[in-house]
């Protein structure tokens, strides 16, 4: 059992505040950097200076991201589509990052298990294919065009094949880029010499298609996205809390909780007088106690059931690692469905008694019914987490399938109220047993130093939850909706979520791990570029997968750390 | 290396997509011909006319002429279409008359429009790209329509009366055994910048074609009618379908089927016009009873479409160029052009009877007085696949913001009347008379339009589309039919299917898998059903008036001129 109280750790010592505030930085920000971010460990050849153009192609896309509306006013427009538009000056520069993307991501299906390679050979060549079949299909003129590209596809698809057998060598992402960028190339001039006397600019919408059809891949890490301002929250409530309780005399701590406490009474006040619980519905109020009772409930269980193997300082890394695979699993959850779908449909042509799978697709129901398959899913990997000695993911995975139940139920009840969690009643009725729960402990005695810095992280993460997505807000009209708090996500995924790529197993190797982690980022913000440049609505869905993300995992993360906080207040320990 | 290779592979990335990226920035073209879509006014053979510019690439230009003059210009090109052509059209009372250029570095006449249409196979050289003052030049070849004469041409230039003007005379002689045929004298004005601002023929019979650019403004901005027409509805069930097929009359020739590619929905003036978005043009079409509506005008604004509307007898185009253009329809000549800062969405809405409402791609919407262009207001808006506003029937206007907020806004001079905030995301507005609806991820809120609160707050469910009609708010939704009271109550439901929806005629369309049906919103029972079974098969793009409604399917048989009216 881990048990860290501020007897363990001596008396408070007198220090100034800035070197409280500095060690909060370390702890707070270079810390989960530090033990999450990609290291070279014994990298093979080749493999550090991809990773460094990696970077580089991030931090100009982030670039196309951030300034696609001074973009879009200064550069002329090319049309996409009929409706779509893009400054025609970055086509190029998309094309030649979505190379950088297709090729870091073939390397690593190349040189990662079985399962990684069908998936290159089934997304990224056919993705290379969609743009080469705009230029088989043209109906102006022989395809000569489409011979070197698809010899090129042909090549990337055998080497794939052939250097599986090989580790990494300094050579093949050059040789895997000359071929790639050749599709690129070939396509862009049979555009220039086919197209354009015929006053058609097609390379624009060959792009969009190429980044359209590589844009599902980029859902999972925009939801895991979403998670980044919880885990922060998280991190930076449990940890300065105690480091301020480990740093300063008794008397601080205590000062500093009470002020907490003043500080999430104000904010209730404010709440209160600016009519924030005026619209409060019957069914609001049943979801939201209902949604913060099971996941008490449930985090009380797996600790249970984790025998005693709880650390809340581990919540927002477990929340992070969490974050890719839940996001693929709850949006990748209706694909079997489709399959089958799909499947029927064809079937439907021989067998006109299942025409019904027609229709099934425009209703509404399958996406939910399987966010509720996926739920299930969810808790028997939590049960199975915790009996395995992992309560913190248990706990969170605990906490997020009570906040996505009442979304499920809402798809699949017609019911006149929405079942919604009202985060504003969640944290006035977490502030009321909170002061409860103080004056309860002081009126007994009890309340030792160290449940004083308990009951101060969860201050702190009451004062920030409501505004943990607000720092976005304001430069909105600059940068587009959501635009600047995806990026934000998707670069602290980077630094602080990648120790999976830091591993490495026979079956799927460093090298393979750390590719496929830098192509998931990188494809993510480039999708996010294009969106942006291209003006689509609320950053083309990526907004409303980024609050999924947060309304989901990210209500796990903030539950579970709740209430493994209030575990560790019971328990008389340090939260971190 | 790999950083070497990234770089190389950026520069030829960036060289072989050069030619794309110059496109539409008019290389190559002559310094005096005028800017992709300008229009000036002047006087053909003493009547007011308006002549405008489009520049395309050879190819383009063949779809967007008639059949027959499209086949004569790849005939004079030899079928050679690599090259960007200047179509200047002069607009007359009842069509328009085409002429087809080079568009540089020489300037020549490959279609002249008339009367009859004449081609010149290589062209008539009518400006060098070093003509000056003092400078001959001459030309020569055989026609193409009427086939097979020869031609030649001589010209000289001289000092305009205007600053920056040249003024060039010269004769061409035809020669063979056609009406035709004879020696024509032709004197022009081409400015820098604004192309030809005088055009005179004098045929070998003596007649005289001329054009003179007058300038000032069109001559009916005033006079232009901008409200929507007042018709009774009428009874629905007495409703019949009508199958147009356009046709382009050209003086001299035979009626033809339009050429082109049409897109968009078919709108309506409120002089009975027909308008068509075709390509790059919009197409203003005479609704002819019997013979099928006929061609009159071929409007370009310059660069590509976005936006189509039609407000009574004001055709607005949007353009990729970020600029929204307007014409008056029964003459075709431009009315107004004025700048914005993006490219606006695809719906145009009306917001008083000399106003429209456009929403811009950067998050704003924009009031735009109808007779002039100027910006009556702004205000910011949600981006969002939906038009962000709703214009109700009291002079108000619903704008949902971009940070949880639903404005109401007075329609003339958008002051703010109320706003109303919300946690949850908003996806879209519909303001009826007794309610603002907000439809939200929440639910949906109903507002009390005098008050802007909230009293009503209503699972809506996903994928719902919200129509107001009459006094109900009806939520259409793949698995069917809901009409709303104003409290929020369900009055009925009906299990339809709807494909898409719209509201108007008096009630709601709903396009189901072989049937169209127009329901009653007091009680969602169907008034009158059409079948649409055979349309189904393409993208079928409709649009509703008070009178009926107008559908085209976009489809790859080469029906997609074909128009449905299904109305009185």
């Amino acid at each position: 059992m881990v048990g860290l109280t501020l007897e363990a750790e001596g008396p408070p010592t007198r220090v100034r505040m800035t070197t409280f505030l500095a060690t909060a930085w370390r702890r707070v920000i270079l810390e989960p950097v530090r033990d999450g971010r990609l290291r070279d460990i014994d990298w093979p050849p080749g493999l550090r200076v991809i990773v460094i153009i990696g970077y580089v192609a991030l931090v100009l896309a982030s670039a196309l991201a951030l300034l696609s509306t001074p973009l879009r006013l200064l550069l002329p427009l090319a049309p996409v589509t009929d409706e779509i538009t893009i400054p025609r000056a970055v086509v190029g520069v998309l094309l030649l990052l979505a190379a950088v993307v297709l090729t870091s991501f073939l390397l690593a299906c190349c040189h990662g298990p079985v399962w990684l390679l069908l998936t290159g050979l089934l997304v990224g060549v056919p993705a290379l294919l969609v743009m080469t079949l705009v230029v088989l299909l043209s109906s102006i003129g022989a395809p000569y065009a489409a011979i070197p590209a698809l010899a090129a596809i042909l090549t990337i698809a055998v080497l794939m094949l052939v250097w599986r057998r090989r580790g990494l060598g300094p050579w093949q992402f050059p040789v895997l880029f000359a071929l790639v960028l050749t599709v690129a190339v070939v396509v862009a001039a049979d555009a220039s010499i086919r197209a354009v006397p015929l006053g058609y600019d097609v390379l624009p919408g060959q792009v969009g298609l190429l980044i359209g059809v590589l844009a599902p891949l980029a859902a999972p890490l925009t939801f895991a996205a979403g998670t980044a301002p919880a885990e922060v929250t998280v991190t930076l409530a449990s940890r300065t809390s105690s480091l301020l309780g480990r740093t300063f005399r008794r008397s601080v701590t205590y000062t500093v909780m009470l002020a907490g406490a003043f500080l999430v009474i104000g904010q209730l006040v404010w709440q209160v007088l600016t009519g924030r619980y005026d619209a409060l519905t019957g069914s609001s109020v049943i979801t939201t106690v209902s949604v913060l009772v099971g996941c008490s409930v449930g985090v009380a269980a797996m600790v249970r059931m984790g025998r005693g193997r709880w650390r809340t300082d581990g919540v927002a890394d477990t929340g992070g690692a969490l974050g890719w695979p839940a996001g693929a699993v709850l949006l990748g959850a209706i694909v079997p469905l489709l399959a089958v779908l799909i499947v029927l449909m064809m079937l439907s042509a021989v067998v006109p008694s299942l025409d019904w799978s027609f229709t099934l697709l425009q209703r509404t129901w399958p996406v939910p019914a399987t966010r509720l398959a996926a739920s299930v899913v969810a808790l028997i990997l939590a049960i199975w987490s915790a009996r395995r000695g992992q309560p913190v993911r248990a706990a969170i995975l605990v906490c997020a399938t009570a906040a996505l139940l009442p979304m499920v139920l809402n798809g699949l009840l017609d019911t006149d109220r929405a079942l919604v969690i009202d985060l504003d009643l969640a944290g006035l009725l977490l502030t009321l047993f909170l002061l409860g729960w103080m004056t309860w402990l002081a009126a007994r005695r009890q309340l030792t130093e160290t449940r004083a810095v308990g009951l101060m992280a969860i201050t702190v993460v009451l004062v920030i939850m409501p505004h943990r997505q607000a720092f976005g807000e304001p430069l909105e009209f600059l940068f587009g909706p959501g635009v600047l708090i995806i990026l934000f996500g998707l670069w602290w995924q980077l630094f602080t979520s990648s120790e999976v790529g830091n591993r490495d197993s026979r079956h799927f190797p460093r090298t393979s791990r750390v590719l496929l982690l830098l192509t998931s980022v990188l494809l993510t913000v480039l999708v996010l570029a294009y969106n942006s440049l291209t003006r689509q609505p609320a950053a083309g869905g990526m907004q409303a997968m980024a609050e999924l993300g947060d309304s989901v995992l990210g209500f796990g993360i903030l539950g579970a750390a709740v209430a493994g906080i209030a575990i560790d207040v019971l328990r008389d320990r340090l939260p971190a | 290396m790999t950083v070497a290779l990234i770089l190389i592979g950026a520069v030829v990335l960036a060289l072989v997509d050069v030619p794309a990226r110059s496109l539409g920035v008019s290389n190559g073209v002559s310094p005096w011909l005028p800017p992709d879509g300008a229009s000036v006014t002047g006087e053909l053979d003493g009547t007011l006319s308006s002549a405008s510019a489009a520049l395309f690439a050879a190819p383009q230009a063949t779809q967007s002429l008639p059949t027959t003059t499209g086949a004569v210009l790849i005939g004079t090109l030899d079928h050679e279409l690599a090259t960007t052509v200047w179509r200047r059209t002069v607009a007359t009372a009842d069509h328009d008359r085409y002429e087809v250029y080079t568009a540089g570095p020489d300037v020549r006449l490959l279609v002249r429009g008339g009367a009859s249409i004449a081609g010149f196979a290589g062209g008539l050289l009518v400006l060098p790209h070093d003509a000056a003052p003092g400078a001959r030049w001459q030309s020569s070849g055989t026609t193409v329509q009427p086939d097979g004469l020869q031609w030649q041409s001589s010209f000289t230039a001289s000092t305009a009366e205007r600053p920056d003007c040249l003024a060039t005379a010269g004769e061409l002689t035809v020669t063979g055994s056609h009406d035709s045929a004879g020696r024509y004298e032709v004197s022009q004005t081409w400015c820098r910048g604004r192309g030809l601002v005088r055009d005179r023929w004098v045929a070998p019979d003596g007649k005289v074609t001329a054009w003179a650019e007058t300038g000032g403004t069109a001559p009916d901005v005033g006079s232009i009618g901008t409200g929507d027409a007042t018709d009774a509805p009428g009874d629905p069930r007495d409703w019949t379908l009508t199958e147009l097929h356009p046709t382009t009359v050209l003086p001299g020739s035979d009626p033809e089927p339009m050429s082109g590619a049409p897109s968009g929905p078919p709108l309506t003036t409120t002089s009975g016009l027909l308008v068509l978005q075709s390509g790059s043009d919009v197409v203003v079409l005479d609704a002819h009873e019997g013979t099928g509506p006929v061609a009159r005008h071929r409007l370009h604004p310059g660069g590509p479409i976005t936006a189509v509307g039609v407000f009574g007898d004001v055709v607005l185009a949007a353009t990729m160029a970020r600029q929204v253009v307007a014409w008056s329809a029964p003459t075709g000549a431009v009315l107004w052009r004025t700048g914005i800062d993006d490219v606006v969405h695809p719906v145009l809405a009306r917001l008083t009877d000399d106003a429209a409402l456009v929403a811009l791609a950067s998050g704003a919407v924009l009031a735009l007085d109808l007779r002039t262009g100027a910006e009556m207001w702004r205000a910011p808006a949600l981006v969002g696949s939906d038009f962000p506003a709703s214009v109700g029937p009291t002079g108000a206007v619903l704008v949902a913001g971009s940070s949880g907020t639903v404005e109401l806004r007075e329609a003339t001079s958008g002051a703010v009347r109320w706003t109303w905030r919300t946690e949850a995301t908003i996806d879209g507005v519909v303001l009826g008379s007794d309610r603002a609806w907000v439809m939200t991820d929440l639910g949906l809120y109903g507002i009390d339009p005098g008050t802007g609160e909230d009293t009503v707050l209503r699972r809506a469910g996903t994928a719902t589309l919200p129509f107001v009609a009459g006094d109900r708010l009806v939520l259409v939704r793949p698995e069917g039919v809901r009409g709303l009271d104003a409290e929020g109550r369900e009055v009925w439901r009906r299990p339809y299917g709807c494909r898409s929806a719209s509201a108007g005629a008096g009630g709601v369309l709903c396009w189901q898998a072989d049937r169209v049906s127009l329901l009653d919103p007091r009680n969602g029972t169907v008034v009158v059903e059409q079948p649409v079974a055979a349309h189904m098969s393409g993208q079928l793009s409709a649009s509703v008036s008070a009178t009926g409604v107008w559908w085209r399917v976009t489809s790859a048989d080469g029906s997609s001129w074909v128009v449905y009216r299904w109305s009185a």
